[in-house]
C-alpha cells in the first residue's frame, strides 16, 4: 500500500469510528489502567505515591501555564485532594484523590467519568523539529 | 540629592504597564504628519523635504519620481544624517539620559528596573520588530535609498519613563528623546529628501510569553496594503505561508532554506499530506484495537520519523514526531506515552 493510501485509511477509519459522547473510566479497571484524552494520560494507581505533596490551592484545569492546554478540566474540586509529584519531569502531571465521581472535560475530546479512586495524570511527549523531548500541547 | 532606594509594589505594578503600553499602543499609536515632520525637522539638516510615508515602497516611487538630474546634488545626505541620528541619539541622549538614571537610583533599583522593563522591551523590539523590518527594508529599497532603523531605542525610551516612575527627576534631554521615539524612530532617505516611516497600525504578538510575533490568519505587523509583515511564531515567512498555505508546492517547501521557516511551511501545509505527497516511507502499519483507528510508521524525506494516527473523538489526523530508533507502531504509542509502566484502555 502507498502512502496516500495508509492516510486516507487511517482519515476514513477516523471519521467512521468518530465518536465525542461522554466515556466512563470502568469500575473494573485495575491499578496501572490507563485512560487518554487527547494529549492527557489518566492512569488508576493503588494509592498516592509517597513521593507527592499536598496542593494547597488546586485547579480545575489539569494543564497549567497554556492557554491550550488548559482545556483539560475537572468539572468540580469537591471531593478532589490534589498532590504533585516532587521531583517531577515535565511529563507529570497532579495526582487526584476523588472521594466523589468526577468528570474530566475537554470542550472536543470526549469527557471522561471518573469514579471514585486515586488517578495520576501524565502529558503526551513528542520531539521538536530538533529532535528534542517536549510536552504535547493540544 | 539622595539616591531612591525603595520603591512601592504600586510603581512597579504602574512600571508593568508601561511595558504593556509601549509594547502595544504606543507602537501603534498614530500622530498626525505635521508632529512627525516638526519632530524630524529637529534632528535633520535645513531645507531638506520630509516626507511621511506608510511604506518603503512609497518611499522608492516618490524617491524614482523625484530624482534630481544631477546626482551628486546634496551627496553629503547621507553623511549628515547618519553623524546627526548618532550624534544627537547615542553619545549625547543616550549617554545623559542613562548616567541621570544610574546616579538617582540606588543600584538594585535600576538593576530590577531593566530587568523588567528594558530588558524585556529590547528583546521584544529589537530582536522581532528591529529584525524583521530591517529585512524587509533591505528588500524593499532600491540603491538610492538608505535607511536608519531605530525602534528599538524604544526600549530605552521606556526605561526612562519608568525611571520617572520610580521617582527619577525628568532630564531636560528626555522629551527631545521622547518625541522622537514616539513619532519618527525609523528613517529612509536618498540624496534629496528625507522619508518618516508612520508606526504601524495594528501589531500581533504571540501568546504564550516567548517575545515575537505571531499572527496565523493574517498579517503580524500591518503598516498598510503596501506593506506587511507575516510571521508565525516569531519567525518570517512570506502572505503564501499564512494566507494560503494549502497552495505551496512540495518543491517550495523542500527548497526552502531555512529549516525553521521549513518546519512551519510542512506544519501548515498539513504533515499527513505532505508525507503523501513527498515520497515518504512506511516502516509499519496496525489497527489500533484500543482506540479503534488505524496508523502508519514513516519516514517523511526530511529525515523525520512520524507516527500517523487519529484522534478518535475528533477525527483529526496528527503525524507525531518520534524517535528514529522506533521501528513499529506500537512502540511509537508507548514512547508517546513516556513509556510508562501502564495499560492504555481507552481514548476519546
Amino acid at each position: 500500500m502507498q502512502v496516500a493510501e495508509h492516510i486516507k485509511a487511517i482519515q476514513d477509519t477516523a471519521e467512521e469510528i468518530r465518536n465525542d459522547s461522554e466515556q466512563r473510566f470502568p469500575e473494573a479497571a485495575s491499578p496501572g489502567d490507563c485512560w487518554r484524552q487527547g494529549d492527557l494520560y489518566i492512569t488508576l494507581l493503588a494509592d498516592i505515591p509517597a513521593d507527592t505533596e499536598k496542593v494547597k490551592k488546586p485547579e480545575l484545569q489539569l494543564v497549567p501555564g497554556s492557554t491550550q492546554g488548559s482545556r483539560h478540566c475537572l468539572d468540580s474540586l469537591s471531593g478532589v485532594t490534589c498532590y504533585q509529584i516532587t521531583d517531577s519531569d515535565q511529563l507529570a502531571g497532579p495526582v487526584l484523590n476523588l472521594t466523589k465521581e468526577r468528570t474530566l472535560t475537554h470542550p472536543e475530546h470526549g469527557n471522561v467519568v471518573l469514579p471514585p479512586g486515586v488517578y495520576g495524570i501524565h502529558y503526551q511527549r513528542d520531539l521538536d523539529a530538533e529532535e528534542r523531548e517536549r510536552r504535547v500541547l493540544d | 540629592m539622595t539616591k531612591i532606594t525603595t520603591a512601592t509594589d504600586e510603581q512597579w505594578e504602574a512600571v508593568e504597564s508601561l511595558r504593556l503600553r509601549w509594547l502595544n499602543e504606543y507602537q501603534t499609536a498614530q500622530y498626525p504628519v505635521s508632529q512627525i515632520v516638526a519632530v524630524a525637522k529637529l534632528f535633520a539638516p535645513q531645507n531638506i523635504p520630509i516626507w511621511v510615508v506608510d511604506s518603503p515602497l512609497v518611499a522608492r516611487f516618490i524617491s524614482v519620481l523625484t530624482q534630481p538630474p544631477d546626482d551628486n546634488l546634496n551627496s553629503n545626505l547621507a553623511a549628515n544624517l547618519n553623524a546627526n541620528l548618532e550624534s544627537n541619539l547615542n553619545s549625547n541622549l543616550e549617554s545623559n539620559l542613562d548616567g541621570n538614571l544610574q546616579y538617582n537610583l540606588y543600584e538594585t533599583l535600576n538593576a530590577n528596573l531593566h530587568e523588567n522593563l528594558h530588558a524585556n522591551l529590547h528583546d521584544n523590539l529589537h530582536e522581532n520588530l528591529y529584525g524583521n523590518l530591517q529585512d524587509n527594508l533591505d528588500s524593499n529599497l532600491n540603491d538610492n535609498l538608505r535607511y536608519y532603523c531605530g525602534v528599538w531605542w524604544n526600549a530605552w525610551c521606556g526605561y526612562y519613563d519608568g525611571g520617572e516612575i520610580l521617582g527619577v527627576p525628568r532630564h531636560d534631554k528626555h522629551d527631545l528623546f521622547a518625541a522622537w521615539n514616539h513619532a519618527c524612530p525609523v528613517w529612509m532617505w536618498s540624496d534629496s529628501q528625507i522619508f518618516i516611516l508612520r508606526r504601524p497600525r495594528e501589531i500581533h504578538w504571540r501568546t504564550d510569553g516567548i517575545p515575537g510575533f505571531h499572527n496565523d490568519s493574517g498579517p503580524a505587523v500591518f503598516y498598510s496594503p503596501l506593506f506587511q509583515l507575516w510571521m508565525i511564531e516569531g519567525v518570517s515567512v512570506d502572505e503564501q505561508i499564512v494566507m494560503h498555505p494549502e497552495t505551496q508546492t512540495i518543491e517550495q517547501i523542500h527548497n526552502e532554506k531555512n529549516s525553521e521557516v521549513q518546519r512551519i511551511r510542512i506544519d501548515r501545509f498539513g504533515w499527513p499530506r505532505y508525507l503523501a505527497e513527498s515520497g515518504a516511507v512506511v516502516i509499519d502499519s496496525r489497527r489500533n484495537d484500543i482506540d479503534g483507528t488505524k496508523e502508519a510508521l514513516m519516514d517523511s524525506r526530511n529525515g523525520q520519523r512520524r507516527l500517523v494516527c487519529s484522534c478518535p473523538s475528533t477525527a483529526k489526523v496528527f503525524a507525531m514526531h518520534v524517535p528514529r530508533e522506533t521501528e513499529t507502531c506500537e512502540q511509537a504509542q508507548r514512547w508517546l506515552a513516556g513509556n510508562r509502566d501502564i495499560r492504555v484502555i481507552g481514548a476519546s
